[in-house]
């Protein structure tokens, strides 16, 4: 075991130092930074770890040196006869096996984390990186560490099964782009680490597997086989899904039309609705089509609504996907040159950074501006970070306790409005105006969960207005304001993921706040869930197996969190109906597969207890199923029997319909055998 | 006792044969006098890079000969002449010699006598240098 | 107990529809040196990794040292020796790390016998395998599979691409081996003088098929060759069972058979023609007429003058 270690460490060193470098090289490169062409949109090295060019090396770069370092195990042995070198070894293939995977591990580790984390270090030092840093933003090229190590494995695998090169023998390499694909989309840091070590747990014992088989040895471990399996039935699963990615690039759906209400430049409330985002028909409460006047179709700041102050009333929390920068912190763009501003979750506070010498500079919170070190002395906002939506920081800043009106160009802060004590801030912004000064606050809007307010910019109360008592069913509340600000407008959009929803709601208010006019908003009933074509198609090609175990996940994690969990039974009946029907079709799909598999599943080539097992496979698994039974199984090669005719499999010496055996070759005569009588004259 | 000579593969006559040709021919032309002891089976196959049991099979045919005598624990030794080949074999071997010598002179266009007399001569010579009574 | 190192019962493997080994049942007696002949996509490559488990067989069995060829241990591994054509090292290692890497699987090691090889082949210790020359690839391979002394040596056409030092070398070296009587040696090849040195049974593979399996000397005995010569178009001739090949020129005919019996032997000898002899064959000649193609050729020089003109 040590000689193959060395082996095999010899002879791919320099190539995963290699590798090492171009890590290494391409993220520094990534994170080089040019103070002349910072700003929004041009340089996003300030998100260092998380930066998107950083994140492309590590989630393409990590994969492909992963499966490198696989082939280039395998396929230096492809030359040699057979594998004769690797096989032909007074060693166990698990020996074989693991004298490759221990070392082309340790390569891969040299090759990916250890430039990456020589990156990160050099990120954490103060003056490397114009913003701040966490160690916690590692976690996004851990993952793809995790995920690149699939591919090694995969590799590995793909190189030693027979085959052609294109076809079935890459389904280990589609296994792990399941792995890397889906541990991208998840929010969650733990959501992904689930999906990378399924893949894994399916990829390795799958590779062993791979080695354990190889050529003219028999014993298959069952646990390993269902690794492989699981390896399939995730390939196949990432298959379909680029098959239909493909298949809604070249038929896209149709766009769906959006309808909502909103409230013209000239104060008129109508009803919109958008058709991939160009406004398609206009309409007054009277049902009154409007044209634009003056042109052909209206555009968005034809609407007061374009510059609402939206303000929230729900106390959402934001989840932050481990991929994404503000998780950690946010940029504020504002029009500071030599500064960069950026708002700190962590430390609940603005903080500054030298664009030059990319250092700290200063701390802002509520008590004002503190130089680099002092963040007691700025103070901390009150506030829960995952309540802070994005914002561009151009308007007012909103904690829990109070409204601030930040300016950055002054390190200063400036606090506008206070609720009494006790009273939550639910939310409040600056009104648009057409001629608005950044600098300088204008009048803006305050919620709490008693009062709508609108202020001055010294804080003096223009009006005060009374919430909706049933302010739980609203999700927001729109403020719009007529140019010459005779009258306000305030539209409460409803929570549309309450089942019983209530409908908008709308006020004219005049300029000192009294109510000139409420109506409630009719709206479209939801439309009760129909079977489409396209629910009968997406409900076949979901096995039944995967529902159900959704259901268990969803369940389990119910329980564990305290939330509620509703089974299918007590949906509302039009709903549990239509969710009972799609599962019915999922599983007479899979039940379809295992009737159609049946004359395969009876031959002798299973054993009983394989035959319950892929029956119940394929019941579970439907089409995806049908494809890696296919897959996983070796099928005996069959030709028609001489005698009888009907086709056997070649692997059998009698024929199972008419027990002949297979012909001998044809003797002629010339055959010498030592035992034969030796004929005539010597 | 080296034996100087090679055997070619590949030709018609078998490596088996080829030996005893040449250890027949050593014995006729003197370089081998009876008592000589032959090399081992296995020293003489690693000289001539065969097969041991070729060199065995051809070691049998002349210990059936009677060319070669076999002492158990010391080795091969080229016998004491003595014939053990029946007169009517012995005259079977000469004619099929003379046959072959006939072919090879054949063409050569030289009258029948020229070559008996040459015979004699060359014979004669043979007899006084090699052969011993 | 069985007396053969190497047997198979109906060993088939076909690809696609192409059956490159049809039921062989190949023995293989202790202590033998083997030659495993055949032409060019005959079947022996296929049939040596069925013999050593690397590749499944479509059907019947093959067993080396008493075990199931697709069951081999690692203790059974290392008593089987195994040179695949090509001679293939790993170019970077030394020749010396060559021999370190090597003897860390095997149990055994006979240190001498590697220095005795790689001295014989005159290579230098420090040299890295991938600078050197065919022959001296193909001796480090056999230093490498000789030192574990394994009972069993299996060659795949050990000589291909040698120099005639080398040959000279490797079959010095072949027959080293089988000094002790319980080491076999089972070699592919398609040099067959080399084969008629060593060898003492040989098989004969054609087209996946074992049409012989004998001593050499039984090999050479039953394969024959005659010439007639008779004027006009010849005698009619008696049936020939085991007719391999026959040549005709205008005036002579000439037949190689194999198995002749007494029989038909003296029907030959009977028929009226001018002259008749036979001629003897090498093992080249014979081994060519024996797998070569079957049937009649015709040379009429008449006819190829008047395409001529």
């Amino acid at each position: 075991m040590k000689a193959l270690f060395w082996k095999e460490w010899r002879e791919n060193i320099l190539w995963a130092v290699l590798a090492a470098l171009c890590v290494a090289g391409a993220m520094f490169y990534g994170l080089r930074s040019d103070p002349e062409r910072s700003g929004y949109g041009i340089d996003s090295t300030w998100q260092g770890l998380l930066s998107p060019q950083l994140l492309l090396v590590s989630t393409f770069g990590f994969p492909l040196i992963g499966a490198g370092l696989g082939f280039l195990q395998i396929l230096t042995e492809l030359r040699r006869d057979q594998w004769a070198f690797l096989v032909h070894r007074p060693i166990t293939r698990n020996t074989i096996f693991w004298g490759k995977a221990l070392p082309g591990l340790l390569l891969y580790i040299l090759a990916t984390a250890v430039p990456y984390f020589v990156v990160a270090w050099w990120a954490s030092r103060p003056g490397s990186l114009p913003a701040p840093f966490d160690w916690r933003m590692t976690e996004a090229g851990m993952m793809d560490l995790l995920t690149g190590s699939g591919f090694y494995f995969a590799a590995l695998w793909t190189g030693i099964a027979p085959g052609r090169w294109f076809g079935p023998r890459l389904l280990p390499l589609v296994a792990a782009c399941y792995g890397a694909v889906l541990s991208k989309g998840y929010q969650s840091f733990d959501g992904a680490l689930e999906i990378a070590l399924v893949t894994l747990l399916a990829l390795i014992p799958a590779s062993w597997n791979a080695f354990q088989t190889f050529g003219a040895f028999q014993r298959e471990n069952p646990a390993a086989r269902a690794a492989t399996v699981l390896a399939l039935l995730l390939a196949t699963a990432m298959l379909s899904s680029w098959v239909q990615a493909g298949w809604a690039l070249v038929f896209p759906r149709k766009p769906h039309a959006y309808t909502q209400y909103m409230v013209t430049n000239q104060g008129e409330l109508v009803q919109v609705t958008q058709l991939s985002s160009s406004f398609s028909k206009v309409r007054t409460l009277d049902g009154r089509d409007v044209m634009p006047d003056g042109k052909r179709t209206f555009a968005w700041d034809d609407f007061l609504s374009a510059n609402s102050v939206n303000l929230s009333l729900r106390q959402d929390r934001y989840p932050r996907p481990y991929r994404r920068i503000d998780r950690f912190f946010q940029q504020i763009h504002g029009n500071v040159q030599d500064v960069s501003w950026y708002f700190l979750q962590k430390n609940l506070q603005f903080v500054s950074y030298d664009k030059l010498s990319k250092r700290l500079t200063g701390h802002l919170g509520p008590k004002g501006f503190a130089p680099a070190g002092e963040a007691g002395q700025a103070g901390h906002f009150a506030m829960d970070s995952y309540r802070l939506r994005y914002q561009n920081f151009m308007g007012l800043f909103t904690t829990e306790e109070a409204l601030y009106h930040p300016r950055f160009i002054r390190n200063e802060i400036q606090e506008v409005y206070r609720p009494p004590v006790g009273v939550p801030l639910l939310g409040g912004d600056r009104i648009y105006t057409r001629l608005m000064e950044w600098d300088k606050l204008g009048d803006f809007v305050s919620a709490t969960p008693q009062v709508l307010q609108a202020h001055q910019a010294d804080g003096t109360v223009l009006w005060t207005f009374p919430q909706p008592e049933n302010l739980g069913q609203f999700s927001s509340v729109a403020v719009s304001r007529l140019a010459d600000a005779s009258r306000y407008f305030l539209l409460y959009q409803p929570d549309y993921n309450k089942l019983d929803r209530q409908p908008p709601l709308f006020f004219e208010l005049s300029a000192e706040g009294s109510v000139r006019n409420r109506r409630e908003l009719p709206t479209t009933p939801r439309q009760p869930r129909r079977l489409t074509a396209q629910t009968i198609k997406n409900a076949c090609l979901t096995p039944f197996g995967q529902t159900l175990w959704q259901q268990v996940v969803y369940a389990t994690r119910s329980a564990l969190t305290d939330a509620t969990y509703t089974p299918v039974w007590n949906l509302k009946p039009n709903v549990r109906r239509h969710t009972l029907t799609v599962w019915g079709i999922s599983l007479s799909t899979g039940i379809l597969c295992a009737a159609a598999c049946l004359p395969l599943l009876r031959s002798s080539f299973f054993s009983p207890r394989e035959r319950i097992a892929w029956s119940a496979f394929l019941i579970l698994y439907g089409l995806a199923g049908v494809a890696v039974f296919f897959l996983v199984n070796r099928w005996p090669t069959r030709a028609s029997c001489p005698s009888c005719g009907q086709m056997r499999s070649r692997e059998f010496k009698r024929c199972p319909r008419c027990q002949a055996e297979w012909p001998a070759p044809a003797r002629d005569g010339t055959e010498i055998f030592e035992a034969d009588a030796s004929p005539g004259a010597s | 006792m080296a034996l100087h000579f090679e055997v070619v593969p590949g030709s018609r006559q078998p490596i088996y044969l080829q030996i005893e040709a040449h250890i027949r021919q050593a014995v006729a032309s003197g370089r081998l006098q009876p008592g000589d002891q032959l090399p081992s089976v296995r020293v003489l196959a690693e000289q001539l890079t065969v097969n041991p049991n070729t060199v065995a099979r051809a070691y049998n045919e002349l210990l059936g000969e009677g060319l070669v005598d076999s002492h158990p624990g010391r080795g091969v030794f080229i016998a004491s002449r003595r014939q053990t080949l029946a007169r009517e074999e012995r005259e079977r071997r000469l004619d099929e010699a003379i046959r072959r010598f006939l072919n090879e002179t054949a063409f050569l266009d030289i009258a029948l006598p020229e070559i008996l007399r040459r015979l004699e001569t060359l014979a004669s010579e043979y007899t006084n240098t090699n052969r011993k009574p | 107990m069985s007396t053969y190192v190497i047997e198979t019962e109906g060993l088939t493997r076909t690809f696609g529809k192409h059956c490159a080994v049809h039921d062989l049942n190949l023995r293989v007696p202790k202590g033998c040196i083997f030659g495993f002949l055949g032409r060019n996509g005959a079947g022996k490559s296929t049939t040596i990794r069925m013999v050593l488990g690397l590749v499944k067989p479509t059907r019947g069995v093959a067993r080396v040292l008493g075990r199931d060829s697709s069951a081999l241990q690692p203790e059974d591994r290392a008593r089987i020796g195994y040179l695949p054509e090509g001679h293939h090292v790993y170019g970077w290692m030394t020749v010396e790390e060559c021999g370190r890497f090597q003897a860390s699987f095997y149990p055994r090691w006979n240190p001498d016998i590697f220095h005795a090889v790689l001295s014989h082949f005159r290579l230098d210790r420090k040299n890295k395998a991938g600078n050197l020359s065919r022959g001296q690839r193909a001796g480090l391979c056999l230093a490498l599979v000789l030192a574990p002394e394994p009972e069993v040596l299996i060659l795949d056409d050990p000589a291909l691409g040698l120099d005639p030092v080398a040959r000279r070398s490797l079959i010095q070296s072949m027959l080293y081996v089988t000094r002790r009587s319980d080491r076999t040696i089972l070699f592919s090849s398609h040099l067959l003088s080399d084969v008629e040195r060593v060898a003492d049974e040989i098989a004969v593979l054609d087209r996946g098929v074992l049409r012989a399996s004998c001593r050499l000397e039984t090999f050479r005995r039953r394969v024959r060759q005659f010439t007639f010569r008779y004027q006009g178009d010849g005698p009619p001739l008696p049936p020939l069972p085991g007719l391999l090949q026959s040549f005709r020129t205008e005036g002579e005919l000439s037949l190689t058979l194999a198995n002749l019996d007494a029989e038909t032997e003296a029907a030959l000898r009977a028929l009226k023609v001018e002259a008749f002899e036979e001629v003897p064959l090498s093992l080249e000649d014979a081994f060519i007429s024996y797998v070569g193609e079957r049937g009649e050729k015709s040379f009429f020089t008449r006819d190829l003058e008047g395409a001529k003109s």
